[in-house]
């Protein structure tokens, strides 16, 4: 994939590093595909389309599975993914290139997500929710018995408080480090880490019967 | 006896990371090892929830989606630009004005000198005024409570002091001033 914009030479600049991109030149191309994120995101705000594209191709599974976690439904996930990569167009002339752009993109999706549910808080989780399991790999019971597990813990995981949730979900599904959570959050290590025993620990409390 | 893990000593545990000393303590304490194992039961049961995958449609198009929300609400990438450029320009605006400031500042004490110099000057002018007709108006009052004879008897010069005087004149100033005496004394013959 290349740039299909005029010609120009682009030099980014943001605390702690800077990226020249030479965009559509008639003596080099760039293979936007191929590009780190930082020189995406200088050559989106040198004014490529392109380049937010492929931001958006790379991204999206994850900003999506994050925002799967806090509605559960696919129309609203795809929803929120939307809105998170939206907002990250406009606002991504003040990343300051301080973290990675997946954990600062983390940090749009987690606040678009708070918003969202905060917004709209059900009591409880839709009745539904057991349909949205992946059911494909298990027999007829087994399946029934995993989704209705399931939708318990989906349940027990939306009472949590925010943090305590985002921390859960940024944790254990997404993988992320207790340092990439501190920074998504705006804490300390410490603090995404207390977050996370009792977020835990209010979960087994609960789920128990 | 050891003290039992903090919030984060039991994440640590959990993640796999914690320290040999303190593995020793769970390895020892009961109460610490079955939180320990409740936290990563509770671990084990989140892992079980997988986000079902969408269509590979939708990933194909989602791009494309956000790209179309973002126009439709008069955004696009030049927008960007644009955005970049005016902030430099702006910022060097802002640079510019400040200069213009601090230099307005620095000037300020020579154009306050010049401006209200006239103005200054004609308070001068008054206060002058004022002092001398107050200076005249004390000289009137003294000399007027004094008596005639002591007036002429203090203020009149010694026979010495006209002496010495005109032993000080050159010849030239000698003739005039004798010039000037008959003058004044055919007058007053006159």
């Amino acid at each position: 994939m290349r740039l299909g914009v005029d010609s120009a030479v682009v030099v980014a600049r943001m605390s702690g590093w800077s990226a020249r991109v030479t965009v559509d030149s008639p003596s080099s191309h760039l293979d936007l595909a191929a590009a780190a994120d930082r020189i995406l995101v200088a050559a989106f705000l040198a004014g490529s389309q392109e380049a937010f594209n492929v931001i958006v191709t790379r991204h999206q599974r994850n900003v999506y599975q994050l925002c799967f976690r806090f509605v559960h439904t696919h129309e609203d996930a795809s929803d929120l993914a939307q809105d998170v990569f939206v907002r990250a167009f406009k606002g991504l002339k003040n990343f300051k290139g301080d973290s990675a752009l997946s954990t600062w993109l983390y940090r749009v999706g987690v606040n678009c997500c708070l918003n969202q549910v905060a917004a709209k808080r059900p009591s409880t989780e839709s009745i539904d929710d057991a349909q949205y399991v992946d059911e494909r790999l298990d027999d007829p019971l087994r399946a029934v018995v995993r989704g209705e597990r399931v939708a318990e813990v989906r349940r027990a995981i939306a009472q949590l408080p925010p943090k305590q949730r985002a921390t859960l979900l940024l944790r254990v599904y997404q993988e992320l480090s207790h340092d990439e959570i501190a920074t998504i959050l705006g804490c300390s290590v410490g603090a995404a880490k207390a977050n996370f025993f009792h977020a835990l620990r209010n979960l087994k409390r609960l789920l128990q019967p | 006896m050891t003290l039992h893990l903090s919030s984060q000593e039991y994440v640590d545990a959990v993640d796999g990371t914690l320290s040999s000393v303190r593995q020793a303590h769970v390895a020892r304490c009961a109460q610490c090892r079955a939180e320990v194992e409740s936290l990563v039961g509770s671990v084990m049961t989140l892992t079980q929830d997988d986000v079902p995958e969408p269509s590979p449609l939708f990933w194909d198009h989602f791009p494309q989606r956000v790209q179309t929300t973002t126009q439709a609400e008069g955004f696009s990438a030049s927008d960007t630009l644009w955005w970049a450029r005016w902030k430099t320009v702006a910022t060097a605006a802002i640079a510019v004005a400040g200069v213009v400031v601090a230099a307005t500042i620095y000037t300020r004490p020579a154009t306050t000198a010049i401006e209200p110099m006239d103005s200054v000057l004609g308070a001068l002018e008054t206060a002058a005024s004022v002092t001398v007709e107050a200076q005249w108006e004390f000289v009137t009052n003294v000399l007027g409570s004094l008596e005639t004879e002591g007036v002429r008897s203090s203020l009149s010069p010694s026979a010495q002091a006209v002496d010495a005087a005109f032993e000080d004149l050159s010849v030239e100033e000698r003739e005039n001033f004798m010039r000037l005496l008959r003058a004044e004394m055919d007058e007053g013959m006159q």
